[in-house]
């Protein structure tokens, strides 16, 4: 069976714009690094930016949260605890994380937590072939 | 003579003039070209930024021959295989200068030839002669001119990740696409198909995919799905203007391998080879086998309408 991994980058705002995106891109390939030295495939990735809060999640987040109901995510990795700051009692869907530079894992969250779902299907689609 | 001048100067044109095409066309097209390389070996050594410039070839990129790096055959679909290079193997080839169309294998001789040149080459030199080059940074240009397609592509390029989510570019106001907003009695039906027969390298917006773009316009949930990137258009300025309208809409742009949306975006790991026919099309569309939630939501809604449409 293939074993999937999600990456979860974070950012505050509250260093510069310019160094925003080298900062996801750093945590994501060690990441992806590690990811990859344990045999798993990326599923999802998530490049969050701005405050974690779950009670109000903005959309990166919402998804995130609905990737966990929906069981898909596999072992979702972050850089270190201070990026994900939860604790195992999270009111959160349940999933299970890999803190790399702490070199541990942890299962957060409640089975029983729900998020609203999004709806997946556009309305209307329409198919254009040029050749 | 640098490496990028004497392909062209050495190898490409002096086929071009082979085939017959006149000297404006090869003139203009030798240009093109030029630009288009040398804009994007200008950032060979920014990872992330060459990666988003190379995706849009990797379709095509993935199947060419002979079998060098990804990378440079990659490189020869966007810098050299998009291009008025199209205009000779389309039906507008007597704009070319031509009495007739450049057969397809004529086509993959200029490739393969390109690969095995390119592959030869040094592409770190190759960047640093670019970066003294005074020529226009094309790719740069569109990066700043379409935000929140670039962030589309770039994030598709960043990582090995089936799916991905980032922040939402924010949109003052969507994109104004020349035509799409006039009013014009243009209808279409959700579900439909269409194919249209152009030049795949004009700027012009042809009537059918006009018609399409129209309707998404005055809906805040829809979808535009196609085969292969190429089958929307090879120019890559059109490319990203047809994106740029749908993304800064909150529409949702979808191909057989990529699937995108402003803040959201997903690949298909294995891309599928572009259809040259209806029934390939259809069977690329209804291969939903390993795709990310969403992307596999949006063909397979497609493929339930067109049905109930028939």
């Amino acid at each position: 069976m293939e074993l999937i991994a999600s990456l979860f980058c974070h950012v505050s705002e509250s260093i510069p714009e310019a160094e925003i995106q080298r900062e996801l891109q750093r945590q994501h390939d060690i990441l992806a690094q590690n990811a990859a030295s344990s045999g798993r495939t990326i599923e999802h990735c998530f490049f969050h930016v701005g405050e974690f809060n779950l009670e109000d999640p903005d959309q990166v987040l919402l998804r995130f949260l609905q990737r966990a109901q929906a069981d898909d995510l596999g072992l979702v990795l972050v850089e270190s605890k201070d990026l994900f700051p939860l604790s195992q009692q999270a009111h959160i869907p349940c999933m299970e994380v890999c803190f790399v530079r702490e070199g541990v894992q942890e299962i957060l969250g409640n089975k029983d937590v729900q998020v609203a779902e999004e709806d997946l299907r556009p309305k209307n689609v329409y198919m254009y072939w040029g050749f | 003579m640098d490496a990028v001048s004497h392909y062209l100067n050495s190898i490409l044109a002096p086929r071009l003039r082979g085939y017959g095409v006149s000297e404006h066309f090869l003139l203009r097209t030798i240009g093109i070209i030029h630009t288009q390389m040398t804009s994007l070996l200008r950032h060979w050594d920014d990872r992330v930024f060459k990666n988003t410039v190379l995706l849009l070839g990797l379709e095509e990129g993935s199947f060419y021959e002979p079998r060098a790096k990804i990378d440079i055959r990659c490189f020869v679909v966007v810098a050299i295989r998009n291009s008025p290079i199209e205009t000779i193997q389309s039906d507008a080839y007597g704009e070319a200068g031509l009495s007739k169309s450049l057969p397809s294998k004529d086509v993959k001789e200029i490739t393969s030839e390109a690969i095995r040149y390119f592959s030869k080459q040094d592409f770190a030199e190759m960047c640093r002669q670019a970066k003294l080059s005074a020529r226009q940074d094309l790719y740069q240009e569109l990066a700043n001119e379409y935000p929140v397609a670039w962030a589309a592509l770039k994030h598709l390029a960043a990582t090995n990740s089936k799916t991905v989510d980032y922040p939402k570019v924010s949109v003052s106001e969507p994109y104004f696409l020349e035509g799409v907003d006039k009013e014009t009695e243009i209808t279409a039906t959700s579900g439909e198909m269409k194919t249209g027969i152009y030049d795949g390298y004009s700027p012009e917006i042809e009537p059918p995919l006009m018609a399409f773009l129209k309707m998404l316009s005055a809906d805040s949930n829809g979808a535009l799905i196609v085969d292969s990137l190429k089958s929307v258009t090879r120019n890559i300025t059109k490319l990203l203007s047809i994106l740029e309208f749908l993304l800064t809409r909150d529409l949702i742009f979808a191909s057989t391998n990529y699937y995108m949306e402003n803040g959201h975006v997903e690949r298909r790991m294995k891309p599928l080879r572009a259809g040259h026919s209806t029934n390939d099309m259809l069977r690329n569309v209804s291969n939903t086998s390993g795709l990310g939630y969403k992307h596999k939501a949006a063909l397979s809604q497609y493929a339930k309408q067109a049905k109930s449409t028939e």
